[in-house]
């Protein structure tokens, strides 16, 4: 299952029909509360997040530095890498990546603008299940 | 250290990308340098985070006048977020009668108390002196007045210096936000684009219903983020006139316009209520049929009404299915109309029903809730309405948050059957 979290889900029906229609069951949920929730109870069944960064941070976050819900989505993969660093996670944003925090120690966790062709998306994901797998 | 290089060392700390706590700190290190402190120099901070301006006089119980604002300042929420450790809490005697003092010892200055002070109509004024040895509170004469001056001036420049950081820092976020803005309905058509692109190329739409669905609304969305992305710019460059249209500007259609405006806001919400999981017709109207004929211009009251459902709608939480927005119209006994709007959302707090028309102000509850908007919106509408010398205020502040829009009668056309106007 590839999840998507976006609190603006109507600009990424591109990005989830082209998983749905390349053969991934996607799930879409628009707030962080219900998203963690649903991963931490289903670790299992969880292939790949998709995550949008300028979230509202939702009680999950409240008491966390989001910069006003600017970096939400940062909060949220640092829960993602503490709870499973096998799942990956795509943090799929217009925001400028260049201030964000390096990625580094895996190829599990990585920025992509979410102008990226879906299609494309579809592909590098696609490898990193298999890979994943192997 | 010479005056002129504590002040040039003074420029360049605030021209630099420090942290607002080692700015402070450091600039009390300078100026302790610039003026060897005796006993007191008070920085008062203004609504916009500058402007500090000394309180003047060897003697600050004879002297002291303090302006009626409240503080803004990020100094002064640093205060109150992180309040120095209150070593004693004494009265100032005559001075400063509801002031506590705080106390904190600070390496490179010796001491330095924070002390809120309240003025005459209970307004709060940040306040940090510097001290070196207070031991006498009667007794406050320890500068000359050539440290005042020296102070007074420096004070005065890194006044305009916060000032022109607090203003460069919301024009990056304002610039931020309606990037992000932008760039969302943008990346929306562009993706969408990708998506067609590969279906039209690679897939037999026909034989594939699922996909001829997709394909189709892709279309729809299209349309719908073009839309979009042409209101922000829109609304943009409505903001930018809003502040200086007068009346003689105004373009006065009489007609059953608001009727057609309201209906146009509708639709061009419908989307945004659709994509959100709310009913399509969550905006309704009541007495549709009663409104009065109003002679307004169409365009403004179209952008009018666009910024305030779309913010609605976008503060919108709890009970999806229950989610309403009420408009009704009512002629008042002296002529004017007044035109409520009621929304179910996120609500305002008991102090931000005033603030809610500035340009740079987000609700507590909106922070929490929603990160993204340009923060224009609300300050278009009351700029456009000025120019129809039109109020907006809010007259209730949670469910619902009620606006309430006051036309003058000078706006409403007569209507022979009217019982008004019998």
């Amino acid at each position: 299952m590839i999840i998507f979290i976006d609190d603006e889900p109507e600009f990424i029906s591109p990005y989830t029909d082209a998983f749905r229609f390349s053969g991934f069951e996607v799930k879409i949920i628009d707030d962080v509360d219900t998203a963690w929730n649903l991963i931490e109870k289903n670790t299992d069944e969880v292939d790949i997040v998709i995550l949008d960064i300028m979230m509202p941070p939702g009680r999950l976050f409240d008491s966390h530095d989001t910069k006003e819900g600017l970096r939400t989505g940062l909060q949220f993969l640092e829960l993602m890498k503490n709870l499973d660093e096998r799942i990956p996670v795509v943090c799929l944003t217009n925001a400028d990546t260049r201030s964000f925090p390096k990625i580094s120690h895996s190829n599990h966790f990585i920025y992509e603008k979410k102008d990226i062709d879906p299609w494309k998306l579809v592909d590098k994901m696609s490898d990193i299940k298999r890979r994943k797998k192997i | 250290m010479t005056k002129d290089q504590v002040l040039h060392d003074i420029i360049s700390l605030y021209k630099s990308n420090a942290p607002i706590n080692d700015k402070i700190e450091r600039t009390l290190n300078l100026l302790n340098q610039a003026v060897p402190c005796q006993a007191a120099s008070i920085f008062l901070f203004d609504e916009y985070g500058g402007c500090l301006k000394l309180m003047k006089g060897t003697n600050i119980k004879k002297s002291i006048k303090i302006p009626s604002f409240e503080s803004d300042s990020p100094l002064w929420k640093m205060f109150e977020s992180d309040k120095p450790k209150k070593i004693a809490n004494r009265q100032i005697k005559g001075a400063y009668p509801t002031t506590d003092v705080f106390f904190e010892n600070i390496p490179t200055v010796k001491t330095i108390a924070f002390s809120p002070i309240f003025n005459a109509k209970n307004n709060r004024i940040g306040v940090i002196r510097l001290l070196n040895k207070i031991k006498d509170e009667e007794n406050f004469s320890y500068f000359i007045d050539s440290d005042l001056i020296t102070l007074d001036s420096f004070a005065n420049v890194i006044g305009a210096l916060f000032t022109i950081s607090t203003l460069q820092s919301r024009y990056e976020a304002f610039l931020d936000s309606v990037t992000h803005e932008l760039l969302a309905p943008i990346s929306g058509i562009k993706n969408d684009g990708f998506f067609m692109r590969r279906v039209a190329t690679q897939s037999d739409l026909r034989n594939n219903q699922d996909l001829q669905e997709a394909f189709n609304s892709k279309i729809e969305d299209i349309i719908g983020f073009s839309k979009q992305a042409i209101a922000l710019i829109q609304g943009l460059t409505m903001y930018t006139q809003s502040g200086r249209m007068s009346q003689a500007d105004l373009i006065l259609k009489p007609s059953h316009l608001f009727k057609h405006i309201i209906d146009k806001s509708r639709g061009s919400l419908t989307p945004l209520l659709v994509s959100r999981k709310f009913k399509h017709d969550a905006i309704r109207c009541f007495n549709r049929s009663q409104w009065p004929l109003l002679n307004l211009d169409r365009q403004i009251f179209r952008q009018v009404f666009n910024n305030i459902l779309s913010n609605s709608i976008k503060y919108a939480h709890g009970d999806k299915s229950a989610f309403n927005i009420l408009i009704e119209l009512e002629t008042l006994r002296n002529g004017d109309v007044i035109i409520t709007i009621q929304d179910y959302g996120i609500g305002l707090e008991k102090d931000e029903a005033d603030k809610i028309f500035d340009p740079t102000f987000r609700g507590k509850n909106a922070r929490a809730k929603v990160t993204t908007g340009t923060g224009i919106g609300l300050t278009t509408v009351r700029n456009l309405l000025l120019a129809h010398e039109t109020k907006i205020v809010v007259t209730n502040l949670k469910n619902p948050t009620e606006f309430t829009i006051t036309i003058p009668k000078k706006y409403v056309i007569r209507r022979r059957n009217d019982h008004i106007y019998r």
